[in-house]
């Protein structure tokens, strides 16, 4: 189990659990509800921030807020063809 | 950026209703081309954009003959609701949507749903039919989504939903007829609405609120007020309490969601990623990648100044040359007056006017839709994302980048642009600041002193003065930031969430787009300037010209200040200048150089120079006045729109200390060095 702020760009992962506190309905309306797939598709530059696919649309999150959203990984075998998981391997080196 | 008209006419009514009047909603998503379809339909004038929360007030108005349907008397008003992803959370857009929606002003309700991003799109349009059933679904920005290789049956959403449902293209035009016709028909009652709910709860919630007002009694169990609290709703909100505390909310909050994902399941063919095209992908890969990022950033933003300075060149000093021809002819023309009136009227009055109208048009003319075109292309919301980091660690918010740089063409835009930003906190925090970012009235200003600061430096000059322009944004910038994070420890409250819609990215309609920004933004803009420019012309003329003993009172108010002026390292008249440039920026530099060559009317730049240096102007003097016009108080139209956007005079108060208080110490501390080592 890990947190939507974890994921690295490339990722996908489904929704576990999203936060009890108040902002979960701002997280609903995106459609950010147990089960729904999500895929992080870029870093903000200078750190905070990702944005991610969901359900068709890309929205930034902060990772503070990202943070209290539980995710399971979907292992990223099929976007590693497209060259996303080489980019990633890229970031560190 | 909302810089139009109903800014004024917010406070009338939204839709005054008369027999023959049939009024239409439109509420949709942000982002979906809402505004754009409104302006089609319309022909009103209201600026449409690429990120969220555009519409702020409701505006309204009257669809196009050529739109109505032929069978249709009367007239349709459309009313474009703010932009928003639920009706269910509270922000000031939400209440206003839904209380519209709920209160049956609107005889149909639009919502407009981007095609190539169905899915999330529904999840609105569920929550607005359980308000009401009178409602139409509009797949906007078909020919995008076909151009994407996604298919809408648009039929299966029409089984689905049980309502009407049409496809348009606002850009093309296409299927607008059919949707006003539409609109006109479940207006009227002909097309009669949907009698059973869009979608139902689970059993034992329906069980609960079976025999209420289902509106009404959703609202209690999502833990919202309903609009009046009946004691079956008491009751109701009693046994809901019997479960799990937070489940039949959250039940209830993500039913809408689930239903949305069957229905775009059975009428959506897309490929993978949506609407979020592999050439999307591979761009955003570019844009926010760690190292080409801020390069890039920079790049975009030092293109559309150079554009704006070097393209403005030329046609403001024809508008000059045009204009002092036509100040001539109006001299003439004038004859019939008293001297010293028809001296006021025209060398003071006009002659401001002419020239704020000539420095000012021109490079808004072209910034405007420069800006416009980026933020049409979703290029905007890109840099919002990108420099999101670095401004939250100074409590503001990534949009709070955009109002920089748009403040960079005009303050009063730059605040009214503010909007954009979710958070009151950072909000007020960007408005705030916004002033720091020389607006292009002080342009002229900056340019012209950086450019006698490195008068026969041993470097290129213009490279040098180039440099100290560069500086002198970036001090701006710093003070924006440092601003930022004393405002947000000051006003203590916790960071806002952010969210962010990067939006597809389109290509950008040209001559709509040149169109807009010209009208919306360009022209108001240059009308409210105009507006104080023309009386403030006369006061200063009056100034110049009324004599008291042997010297004007021009005169006597600089030789006042000179004490005050060399202290800060300035001289009197550069700091009644400054003063006096309260209504408009661009006058400060005309202005003091009437009052060194003892003029009585504002003259050209000639000699400007010679003259400065001829009254003693040191690097120093420079400096300060690069520094104090940098830090200077907001012009009166930044000021009052700072005002009507705060809503508090306290808050324009402190838009006037803050840069000045700041200003004034940089100047001492300057002079201060500049004493000690006797430079």
């Amino acid at each position: 189990m890990s947190f939507l702020s974890d994921l690295s760009p490339g990722e996908a992962a489904y929704i576990e659990n999203t936060p009890p506190s108040g902002s979960k309905s701002r997280l609903i309306e995106l459609g950010i509800v147990g089960g729904t797939k999500v895929e992080c598709i870029a870093d903000a530059p200078f750190g905070g921030a990702s944005a991610y696919l969901i359900r068709g649309a890309v929205v930034a999150l902060r990772h503070s807020d990202a943070r209290e959203i539980l995710v399971q990984r979907i292992p990223h075998a099929s976007r590693m063809a497209l060259g996303v998981g080489r980019a990633r391997l890229r970031r560190w080196d | 950026m909302g810089l139009t008209r109903r800014l004024e006419d917010s406070q009338k009514p939204l839709a005054a209703q008369s027999p023959d009047e049939t009024v239409i909603a439109l509420a949709g998503n942000p982002n979906v081309g809402k505004s754009s379809l409104f302006n089609t339909l319309t022909g009103s004038d209201q600026h449409t954009g690429n990120w969220t929360g555009k519409t702020v007030a409701a505006a309204s108005g009257r669809v196009k003959e050529k739109f109505l349907p032929e069978d249709f008397s009367g007239r349709l008003t459309l009313v474009d609701l703010p932009g928003t992803y639920s009706l269910k959370n509270g922000s000031p857009e939400e209440i206003e949507a839904r209380d519209f929606i709920k209160s049956g002003a609107a005889q149909a309700v639009v919502i407009i749903c981007d095609a190539c991003c169905l899915e999330r799109n529904l999840i609105l349009a569920l929550q607005i039919l359980e308000l009401t059933p009178r409602a139409l679904l509009c797949v906007n920005l078909m020919d995008e989504a076909r151009r994407k290789g996604i298919e809408v049956d648009l039929a299966a959403l029409r089984r689905e939903l049980k309502i009407p449902v049409i496809g348009t293209s606002a850009s093309t035009g296409e299927g607008l007829s059919e949707l006003m016709s539409a609109a006109a028909g479940v207006a009227s009652g002909s097309i009669t609405p949907p009698e059973s709910p869009p979608f139902l709860y689970p059993p034992e919630i329906e069980e609960l609120i079976s025999g209420l007002p289902r509106a009404d009694a959703i609202a209690v169990l999502a833990g919202e007020k309903p609009s009046e609290m009946t004691p079956e709703l008491e009751a109701l909100k009693k046994a809901s309490e019997d479960s799990p505390p937070g489940y039949i909310a959250d039940t209830i909050l993500s039913r809408p969601v689930i239903a949305a994902e069957f229905i775009a399941s059975e009428a959506v063919k897309s490929p993978s990623g949506g609407g979020y095209s592999e050439f999307d992908r591979r761009l955003d890969r570019v844009i926010t990648n760690r190292y080409l990022a801020l390069p890039l950033m920079l790049l975009m933003l030092a293109g559309v100044f150079w554009l704006t300075i070097v393209g403005s060149n030329y046609p403001s000093e024809l508008l000059g040359a045009l204009f002092d021809r036509l100040e001539g002819w109006i001299y003439t023309l004038c004859d019939f007056m008293p001297e010293n009136v028809r001296e006021g009227l025209v060398s003071g009055m006009l002659r401001t006017l002419f020239r704020v109208v000539s420095v000012m048009l021109p490079p808004m003319a072209i910034f405007f839709p420069l800006f416009t075109l980026l933020e049409d292309s979703g290029l905007f919301a890109r840099i919002a994302f990108n420099s999101d980091g670095a401004l939250s660690r100074c409590s503001g918010c990534g949009k709070q980048s955009l109002t920089m740089a748009m403040g960079l063409g005009c303050n009063a835009a730059g605040v009214v642009g503010c909007r954009i930003i979710d958070s009151p906190r950072e909000r007020l925090i960007a408005i705030l600041t916004n002033n720091f970012m020389p607006c292009n009235g002080r342009f002229p200003i900056l340019i012209t002193i950086s450019a006698l600061l490195c008068w026969g430096s041993k470097l290129s000059e213009s490279a040098a003065a180039a440099l100290v322009m560069t500086a002198c944004i970036a001090a701006g910038i710093a003070a924006t930031l440092g601003c930022s994070k004393l405002l947000g420890l000051a006003l203590r409250s916790k960071p806002s969430e952010f969210r962010l819609e990067l939006p597809p990215y389109r290509r950008p309609r040209i001559g709509q787009v040149i169109v807009r920004s010209i009208l919306d933004r360009t022209l108001f803009v240059l009308a409210r300037a105009a507006a104080v420019a023309a009386p403030s012309g006369l006061v200063i003329w009056l100034l110049a010209n009324l004599r008291v003993g042997d010297a004007s009172l021009l005169a006597h108010i600089s030789g006042a200040l000179n004490p005050l002026g060399a202290a800060l390292g300035l001289d009197g008249v550069m700091l009644c200048a400054l003063i006096l440039g309260f209504p408009a920026n661009e006058i400060v530099l005309p202005l003091a150089l009437m009052m060194y060559t003892a003029g009585s009317s504002l003259g050209g730049s000639e000699g400007l120079f010679e003259v400065l240096t001829a009254n003693g102007w040191t690097p120093l003097t420079c400096v300060n006045t690069l520094i104090m016009t940098v830090f200077r108080f907001p012009c009166s139209t930044t000021l009052l729109t700072i005002k009507k956007e705060t809503g508090s005079r306290l808050w324009a108060l402190l838009s006037i200390l803050i840069p000045t208080a700041l200003g004034i110490a940089l100047c001492l501390v300057t002079t201060a060095i500049y004493k000690i080592y006797n430079l």
